[in-house]
């Protein structure tokens, strides 16, 4: 068994260690978090690095001569069925993906915390109406509003990242509604509210802070969820438009060669997985490190 | 209990006009549905403004909002812009087939997650529930559709290949064998399987901790003190206890499983309502594509209501008043 050692400083008592850093080295025991960091950050600079050095037409540039060509040292995962290098596109698909992910998990947390937070503080008929206009969201299957939608509003990166976000901040609302129904009674809050401080500053320095540990893990596991959304939604032909590679539409494109050239369809879809199981790791990693009754 | 029947009723209805509210509001923000003929030469403005005046679209929204309710309270939900056939006849016309689908996936994850959830759960921290945890892991992050494609990658195209039996990749049934029993099983497979992939990962995961949680209390040390034999103990005791709360699970996951079928229905060409959704997508027809949007959250919010009166029908432990 490992005896866990009390930080001290020189003064020899217990030293009041930084939010962040208590953070940081609870998530480092959790080691299949600290692994998917390490991958998801590679994976990133990948995806975000080498569009810089590489432009997006060798990415998209055909090759009729070189045609679903096998996985092979000029092209590590083959080329697709117009001779394009399927690791030049999974590469700025991934930018595609990552971006949509993060941003739309961002802006799902931006929503829901805000929506959650209103409700939960003001209560009475505003909670009333908010809430059955949650439960209504949540009631209609996602990917088929998220069509719909998609095909009303256009196609564009921006919209189909706007599109998933708004769709998915239900949970966190949720999570914030509750947590602030309990916190506003409690000592801190009133007190607040006794020194006169306006109910926006209650709420954003007091209240919030005090429930943001789970929105942060429901917003980790949300940027999986979101880029597993926005996959489907280009696998069906129906996201971002072509001949922007996401990882998605490359998948689409692959269902065509499933038995002359499998490996159009393996590369792209192995990374999604690998991504959302990064993610995932991280969320738990996350859950556990942010519990304030963990023992240290 | 019928009062507590009545009250869930009621709590549906506002539920259900908030989503039509949602829906029509979609249509409204598709833009001018006569813009297509405003350019069109053959019509002058005052066939555009008679048109108008025919389809309502010349009255306040509140009131196109009502009218447009009151068609869809009385079954009539429009035509396809493209077939021409009625909108309800589509959908009712493609859902038993989506309804079999689901029911296979359920029927496959149900099996499938109770019996190894349960044996993970009594072999904890063996080499078979690691194994099975780290499955899960990936259960939970896989691409439905990928999953899709490596399965008929590796049991149509691989299996073919080597001679052996393989799974057919589309339909319901061979066409030169016509429809039977034997054909659908042999063509449900794969698609149920795909579909019932991630949804058995999260079973097991939550069988799992829950049957650890009840194996420890006392009234299964009673169980166990009285004699009763280890499979008398999981199966009749534990098993109630724990699976209880499976019925809201599923409830919850009708809405997941419902958007599940339009990925895997397209992939599989299963004709159900899934693959009609998303070619009325692909070709914009948006009074399928309402009609079908209404449908499965009727749907979503009739089965969550159908649980909640279930739970307390099976479970003693909770009155309702």
């Amino acid at each position: 068994m490992e005896i866990p050692h009390e930080p001290t400083t020189s003064q020899g008592g217990p030293r009041l260690e930084s939010l962040p850093g208590l953070i940081w080295r609870r998530l480092r025991r959790h080691r299949l978090a600290l692994v998917s960091v390490f991958i998801l950050a590679v994976l990133i600079i990948i995806s975000f690095g080498v569009p810089l050095f590489v432009s997006e037409d060798d990415a998209n540039r055909l090759n009729l001569r070189a045609k679903l060509e096998p996985p092979s040292l000029a092209h590590p995962f083959g080329t697709d069925d117009i001779g394009r290098d399927i690791l030049l596109r999974t590469i700025f698909g991934g930018r595609v993906s990552l971006r949509i992910g993060l941003l739309a998990a961002l802006l799902s947390m931006a929503i829901g915390v805000s929506i959650g937070a209103l409700a939960g503080y003001r209560g009475g008929w505003l909670d009333n109406v908010l809430m059955r206009f949650t439960d209504a969201l949540l009631s209609i299957p996602t990917l088929f509003i998220l069509i719909v939608l998609a095909q009303v509003f256009g196609r564009s990166i921006t919209i189909v990242t706007i599109v998933i976000g708004a769709l998915s901040w239900m949970p966190v609302c949720r999570i914030v509604r509750a947590n602030v129904l309990s916190l506003k009674e409690r000592e801190f809050a009133m007190a607040a509210r006794a020194l006169g401080s306006r109910d926006s500053r209650i709420l954003s320095r007091h209240i919030v802070p005090n429930t943001i540990a789970p929105v942060v893990v429901a917003a980790t596991l949300g940027v999986g969820r979101a880029i597993i959304i926005e996959a489907s939604l280009s696998f069906l032909g129906l996201g971002v438009q072509p001949p922007i590679a996401t990882w998605g539409s490359m998948l689409n494109r692959a269902q065509g060669f499933l038995v002359t050239a499998p490996w159009v369809a393996f590369f792209p879809g192995i990374l999604i997985l690998v991504t959302v199981l990064c993610v995932n790791f991280i969320g738990d990693g996350l859950r556990d490190a942010l519990d304030p009754y963990a023992q240290n | 209990m019928s009062s507590y029947v009545v009250r869930r009723l009621f709590q549906a209805v506002p539920l259900l006009l908030i989503i039509t509210f949602i829906a029509f509001g979609i249509i409204q923000s598709t833009g001018d549905p006569l813009a297509a003929y405003t350019v069109e030469a053959s019509l002058t403005s005052d066939d555009i403004a008679r048109l108008r005046a025919y389809y309502g679209l010349d009255r306040p929204l509140p009131l196109q909002y009502l009218s447009w309710l009151k068609n869809m309270l009385t079954g009539n939900w429009g035509t396809s812009y493209y077939t021409r056939e009625n909108v309800v006849d589509m959908v009712l016309n493609r859902l038993p087939n989506t309804l079999l689908l689901v029911a296979v996936s359920y029927a496959l994850t149900l099996s499938v997650a109770v019996i190894v959830g349960i044996a993970t759960a009594v072999r904890q921290y063996s080499l078979f529930d690691h194994l099975v945890t780290g499955l899960t892991f990936i259960g939970i992050a896989i691409p439905n559709f990928w999953l899709g494609l490596m399965l008929i990658i590796v049991f149509s195209v691989q299996f073919k290949g080597a001679g052996l039996p393989y799974f057919p990749v589309g339909g319901m049934y061979d066409h030169r064998v016509g429809p039977s029993f034997g054909q659908f099983l042999w063509h449900v497979i794969l698609p149920a399987a795909t579909l019932s992939f991630v949804m058995t990962a999260q079973y097991i995961r939550y069988i799992r901790s829950s049957v650890i949680e009840q194996v420890h209390l006392d009234y299964v040390r009673t169980a166990r003190s009285k004699g009763l034999t280890e499979i008398v103990v999981l199966g009749r005791h534990v098993f109630k206890n724990a699976l209880l709360p499976l019925i809201t699970l599923i409830a919850l996951d009708v809405p997941n499983i419902l958007s599940g079928t339009i990925v895997i229905e397209s992939i599989f060409a299963w004709p159900g309502m899934g693959r009609l959704f998303w070619s009325a997508a692909e070709r914009t027809d948006i009074p399928v594509l309402m009609a079908t949007l209404v449908f499965v959250s009727t749907v979503t919010v009739m089965s969550n209501m159908l649980a909640d009166l279930l739970y307390a029908v099976v479970d003693p432990r909770i009155r309702y008043t």
